[in-house]
């Protein structure tokens, strides 16, 4: 069963839809933002609600809720990520949603934005229950999604054989002449059913690329710069191994299980090594002292990389803080009234929704390969991602230079001045 | 999962002893998630940190 729910109303705002939808109006009132284009970007285009019966081990049949929220497509195909959690709903798959077309309009790319998922807790299903509900929910979206219309990807709890298993269902549907028209269905695949290289790296690399940009923006040499980071996953990691190649010295880790200090530097690739031998935990690493995580923000240093989860920066340690810049490879690390103590300081902050981009953009060149019948070498895709972060960071300093803005803003503002321009330009239908 | 109802850290495997936040209330993202499988106490999948 399918149903699509389109509505003019405005949507009840909770948590995140209600952060996000903050952030646009801010942002639509400094641009004095066309309001008939306003109450189109207010609301999501199409929001799909799908129960579906799957047979279970036992031979118990259940039945799933599945949802996939496709908020708006101007710019081109609704792109977002499908995830597998008890708490996936309506308002976080909306709040979700359009916080992609922010990015991927920020980012230059001829995306849209859009999120779904599927209510339930992974643990609790086998390998092949997981498989027979990623199929049957996939069949159920049917052709609301497709290479050209919605493309999801990996998120929380779904990975890339979850992308494989959509990927060849949506394939069997379709006539023999049609299937290998459709590898870029979905990406996040693994590389030999289609993914990119370099996907692993994707963010890491573009948290690393804008630190670069902003050092090279105020002629700042990176060499034997101090930074410290927050949450050591691929994201934290990969940022700190660019860094150091760099020359920049990464002398604090916190994670989950504490946080790490090393005035004279910690070797990245060793922490990486100890914590993959120490169940993930950075705790014990003998090449650095354990510190109160209290601490951590308070730390002297150059370049703050928050890469772990929301609200982080706050009233309560803000004023602490002695880096130069924060560069948020996590989304929302730092909160508004944190932001305006940073600001008046005089700290710079790359905001994550330019920071973080380096993800979706690896995820468009994934879709561009197979679109193309193309495989990209390693350096080729870094090459090509260094160069549309570059577009996408030198047009918000731009905008912060002529519009007098802050970086997040400016990053806002760009966001949605590209969409105006589409609704300008092509109208309303009919 | 009562007491964390919007928030991904109900099923995260660092849930009880996590210090990277104590308002675990409303998190829809973060990149420690790992999630928790009760009978080998292990992650068995682990968040893909794109986000996308």
């Amino acid at each position: 069963m399918t149903t699509t729910l389109t509505s003019k109303k405005k949507q009840p705002k909770q948590g995140m839809l209600d952060n996000v939808m903050r952030q646009f109006n801010n942002a639509a009132d400094i641009i004095e933002l066309n309001t008939n284009i306003r109450k189109i970007l207010e609301v999501t285009n199409n929001e799909f609600v799908v129960h579906f019966p799957v047979r279970m081990d036992n031979g118990e049949v259940e039945i799933f809720t599945g949802y996939r929220v496709q908020h708006n497509n101007a710019l081109g195909p609704y792109k977002g990520g499908l995830r597998y959690h008890p708490t996936v709903d309506i308002d976080a798959a909306r709040a979700l949603a359009m916080w992609m077309t922010w990015k991927t309009s920020l980012a230059g790319l001829p995306y849209g934005g859009a999120k779904g998922g599927i209510q339930l807790d992974p643990t609790k299903y086998s390998q092949d229950e997981l498989q027979r509900i990623t199929r049957r929910f996939t069949y159920a979206l049917g052709d609301n999604i497709g290479p050209e219309l919605d493309i999801p990807a990996p998120d929380v709890n779904t990975n890339p054989q979850t992308m494989a298993w959509i990927l060849d269902t949506y394939m069997s549907t379709k006539s023999p002449n049609e299937r290998s028209k459709n590898l870029h269905v979905v990406t996040g695949k693994p590389i030999g059913t289609g993914g990119s290289e370099g996907r692993d790296r994707a963010t890491g690399y573009g948290v690393f690329l804008t630190i670069k940009f902003w050092a090279e923006h105020n002629t700042i040499d990176l060499k034997n710069k101090t930074f410290i980071v927050q949450g050591f996953g691929n994201v934290g990691y990969w940022a700190s191994h660019f860094l150091k190649k760099e020359g920049a010295i990464l002398i604090a880790v916190q994670d989950a299980y504490g946080s790490i200090h090393n005035h004279e530097g910690i070797s990245p690739e060793k922490l990486l090594d100890y914590a993959k031998a120490n169940k993930g935990s950075i705790s014990g690493f003998a090449g650095a002292n354990v510190i109160d995580n209290a601490e951590f923000f308070g730390l002297d240093c150059d370049i703050c990389i928050p890469a772990a989860l929301g609200n982080q920066v706050t009233v309560d340690n803000a004023h602490d803080i002695k880096a130069r810049l924060i560069a948020e490879g996590a989304n929302g690390p730092t909160d508004v009234k944190a932001e305006e103590i940073l600001l008046k300081r005089g700290i710079d902050i790359i905001p994550d929704i330019l920071c973080n981009s380096g993800g979706v953009i690896g995820s468009y060149f994934e879709w561009l390969q197979n679109r193309n019948g193309e495989i990209w070498q390693l350096d080729e895709v870094l090459e090509k991602l260094e160069r549309k972060m570059r577009e996408s960071f030198n047009k918000v300093m731009y905008k912060t230079k002529t519009k007098n803005l802050d970086m997040r803003t400016a990053a806002f503002v760009i966001a949605i001045e590209r969409l105006e321009e589409t609704y300008v330009q092509r109208g309303i239908f009919p | 999962m009562n007491q964390f109802k919007r928030s991904l850290c109900s099923t995260c495997v660092h849930r009880s002893y996590c210090v990277l936040s104590s308002d675990r209330s409303n998190i829809n993202l973060c990149n420690e998630y790992r999630h928790h499988m009760d009978d080998k106490n292990e992650p068995t999948i682990v968040f893909s940190d794109e986000m996308y």
